[in-house]
């Protein structure tokens, strides 16, 4: 048999999306975290399916207003989400110095619209299992914003104020990656907290 | 079909190993993978040879201390009316037995195994996301230890490994026992979870170039199904403890009925987790027989698509089963009706299985060395173990037995004979491999005989002991129920089987000391981690392998085919596609950090901070996530070398 050796020393020393390890992970890490929230969901459903009301008597479903702006907000940042994924795929070290100060931007402004939406709640967490469940779901999203944004953050540090690698780049791309699944969690738990209770 | 195939279009066929030879030196790849040495080694290593072999060592440390503690059980329960062990004892003794053998010993030795032989067994140099890995054994490392000091200060949780509420809530169970039971139990379950997420990404993207998924080894398969499984089921478990920190800690109301909560939530939380754990354990058990049976047969696997697609059916119908262990709970029946067919539906795969192992043996060579005695014990447990599950699957059976010594019975012929007995054979198959020494033979099959019949004798009267109506959980019983000789009995089985486990301390001891040395393939073996030395270098491979079929341990020789141009000098391994493993790219990874092992330690001071103050969440998480932000910080040498090489 004839030997055919494989020489891969001219393939590339990074790669994006699908293709590198990271992206993987991330998507793992996704994965593992929607399953989380789905055992949220599952238990607010159980809730309801045992409840004779919901939300229980003399209390109201929480305020429109915050959760309603913060969701408009969230798929607005999508566009400059994807502007940042891109700039960061075509290794555009200013386009990603910028689109990373508009992703803290945005990543500042969920929080203290969030920081409002929580303390617009006239439950505690402590009233009944339908006051444990919103604060439940609500404090785990409010969780995952707090990392992405301080990822955000020292990712901006690092951008302004280091030489920028191929690898820097990758982090970025899945960074933005990360920020879609934040974003995309919040819409059916926006659904389920804000507009199922109205409906039933 | 190859969507990423452009990329593949650099990958050039070269001349021979020996003109490869020539580029690669031992020297370099050895000091560019080898960890640091001493206690700062131990902390900051990265490789997975040696984090396996820890998760190996520390998860068997836990099995022979759950062993103690079920050996303090049968001392207490070997006549009538003992006063050996205090109720309150007993509670903790039984409750921590479950804990350990579930929690701190199966699902870490499982994984333990597949972080150290999976990226030998695709052909790479390490596994994916080496820092992680070290993360996740420090946290499962303090877990254990935290648990086993609450044990040690009379304060072990004491409800039952599955933590039924109302029991395990703030009013029946006042004090910080629950409390270590919540916290730990949510910490460990970080360990299982980023170990799966290795494993997967490992085998999607890092197995050496040519093996195809229809080539890879049974045991890489069962551990992809068995960590897709960890992922989906273990954050069911995490949620339901956090919800019971809350439930103690913030005053919440999960589970309380007056204030619209539900203690059943609890149970299908639990239970949604634990009936999958069960396959977690049982799935890569079935790899490690696969790897036996193919071996020690000397012919290829009898239907291995069938054999994965069982696996992979188990691993789906896994998740339909959780209500079997709810039947006594009042539940609706149509829906116990669904479960109960599921419970012996997921009989069909494992049967599939069966067969495959039994023709694979019959049609080849059998060599009767003690790896395939333990697994021909496993057969003839497992089976056992099944048929009493399938009876315990029929609703109103299940009704007249539950909670009694029958469910011990059957559970303990699933668990040990389905997953201990395997790992014992996988021990001896793989021990030299690890060592580089053989276990001896002789004091092998003692080992497996007093095991095999230390269980029987001890589990055996545990059916009839149910039937009789002996409950689960007691801490004594009257002479007059007339269950004291089939305790006695089964009391001294259990030391039979003590002796059994403890000859394997003695042969493991002793071998690698002096055992006889194994060289590269003492079994004749047919996949690749057979196929560098005993132990490997920390490099696992000088070049690693291009496959071309699926017993490379059979196929491959000096003049095969192998993988060139990696630099020696980094940390640099190959990435592939995930279908077809085409060459795409290569990697660096990082090199070995103190970050790790700070973050984990950081992270169980937020948990067992929560034992006694909700401030240990926001102090613990700016702790959490300055180590994080070190870990992730990066060095710029590195990144410099990797930015001038880009230049094309």
């Amino acid at each position: 048999m004839i030997s055919r050796n494989m020489d891969v020393s001219g393939l590339p020393d990074h790669a994006f999306s699908h293709h590198s390890l990271t992206w993987w992970g991330v998507l793992g890490f996704i994965v593992v975290e929607s399953t989380f929230f789905g055992v949220l969901v599952a238990t607010y459903l159980y809730g309801i399916g045992r409840a004779a009301e919901w939300p229980p008597a003399g209390v109201a479903p929480p305020t429109l207003l915050w959760g309603t702006l913060n969701a408009g907000i969230m798929v607005l940042s999508c566009w400059p989400n994807l502007r940042y994924k891109r700039a960061a795929e075509r290794m555009d070290g200013p386009a990603c110095r910028r689109w990373l100060l508009v992703a803290v931007g945005f990543g500042a402004a969920f929080l203290a619209i969030r920081a409002l939406e929580i303390t617009a709640l006239d439950i505690r967490w402590d009233d009944h299992f339908y006051g444990s469940i919103v604060w439940a779901i609500l404090g785990f999203h409010t969780l995952h914003i707090v990392a992405d944004f301080t990822e955000c953050v020292v990712l901006a540090f690092i951008a302004w104020t280091k030489p920028l690698s191929p690898h820097h780049f990758a982090d970025f791309s899945d960074d933005a990656v990360y920020w879609y699944f934040v974003i995309a969690m919040w819409l059916p738990l926006y659904g389920l907290i804000y507009l199922v209770p109205r409906a039933l | 079909m190859n969507p990423e195939g452009p990329r593949s279009a650099a990958v050039l066929p070269t001349a021979g190993p020996r003109a490869a030879d020539a580029r690669a030196s031992h020297h370099d790849l050895d000091r560019v993978w080898s960890p640091p040495e001493g206690l700062y080694g131990w902390l900051t290593t990265t490789s997975h040879t040696q984090i396996g072999r820890r998760f190996i060592v520390t998860a068997f440390i836990f099995f022979l201390l759950g062993g103690i503690l079920a050996a303090l059980m049968r001392l207490q329960l070997s006549h009538a009316e003992s006063g050996f062990l205090s109720p309150d004892r007993y509670n903790q003794i039984f409750t921590m037995h479950g804990v350990t053998m579930m929690f701190l010993f199966a699902v870490p030795i499982m994984e333990g195994f597949g972080i150290y032989l999976i990226p030998l067994m695709v052909g790479t140099r390490n596994l994916a996301f080496p820092r992680l890995n070290s993360f996740g054994y420090f946290t499962y490392l303090i877990g254990g230890i935290l648990l086993y000091a609450a044990l040690l200060l009379d304060i072990g949780p004491d409800a039952g490994w599955f933590a039924y509420l109302p029991l395990a809530g703030p009013e029946f169970s006042p004090g910080h026992r629950m409390d270590f039971y919540a916290e730990i139990i949510t910490f460990l379950e970080i360990s299982a979870l980023v170990g799966a997420v290795e494993i997967i990404v490992t085998v999607f993207k890092l197995r050496a170039p040519g093996m195809t998924l229809n080539r890879m080894p049974l045991f890489v398969w069962a551990l992809l199904v068995t960590s897709f499984m960890i992922v989906f089921a273990m954050p069911s478990v995490e949620m339901a403890s956090a919800y019971l920190i809350l439930e103690r800690l913030a005053g919440t109301h999960f589970f309380d009925p007056a204030a619209g909560g539900d203690p059943m939530l609890w149970q299908h939380a639990f239970w949604f987790f634990g009936h999958p754990e069960v396959y977690i354990i049982f799935i890569p058990a079935t790899g490690m027989v696969a790897s036996i049976v193919v071996t020690f047969s000397q012919r290829q696997m009898f239907g291995y698509p069938a054999v994965i697609l069982a696996l992979i059916t188990t691993g789906f119908v896994g998740f339909g089963l959780w209500v079997h262990h709810m039947f006594a709970t009042g539940l609706p029946s149509l829906g116990m009706s669904f479960f109960a067919a599921a419970s012996m539906m997921i009989a069909i795969p494992s049967g599939i299985q069966v067969f495959c192992w039994i023709a694979t043996l019959w049609t080849g060579r059998p060599r009767l060395r003690v790896p395939l005695w333990f697994v021909l014990g496993f057969v003839f447990l497992f089976v056992m173990g099944g048929l009493t599950g399938v009876m315990l699957g029929a609703v109103p059976f299940n009704l007249q037995v539950h909670d009694t010594y029958f469910v011990v019975a059957h559970f303990h012929y699933v668990l040990i004979g389905g997953a201990v007995f395997p790992l014992f054979g996988g021990f001896y198959y793989w021990f030299p491999k690890m060592t580089g020494r053989m276990l001896n033979e002789r004091l092998g099959l003692w080992n497996f005989w007093l095991m095999f019949i230390g269980f029987n004798v001890t589990f055996f009267p545990m059916h009839e002991l149910g039937f009789r109506g002996m409950p689960r959980r007691v801490y004594t019983y009257l002479e007059s129920t007339g269950w004291e000789p089939l305790n006695l009995l089964a009391s001294c089985g259990a030391a039979v089987l003590a002796v059994g486990v403890l000859l394997f301390v003695i042969n493991v001891l002793w071998s690698r000391a002096r055992g006889q040395a194994a060289g590269d393939n003492p079994w004749g073996a047919d996949t690749l981690e057979w196929t560098t030395t005993s132990p490997p270098p920390n490099y696992n491979f000088h070049f690693q392998p291009v496959v071309t079929d699926r017993y490379p341990g059979w196929t491959r020789g000096p003049d095969s085919p192998v993988v060139v141009g990696l630099k020696d000098d980094a940390h640099e391994v190959l990435v592939t596609t995930t279908l077809d493993a085409v060459p795409d790219h290569r990697t660096t990874f990082p090199p070995h950090s103190i970050w790790p092992f700070l973050t984990a330690v950081a992270v169980a001071v937020i948990f067992f901070g929560l034992i006694f103050t909700p401030w240990a969440i926001p102090a613990g998480a700016v702790l959490a996530m300055a180590m994080l932000i070190l870990w992730f910080w990066p060095k710029h040498h590195v990144l410099h070398r990797g930015h001038e090489e880009d230049a094309p």
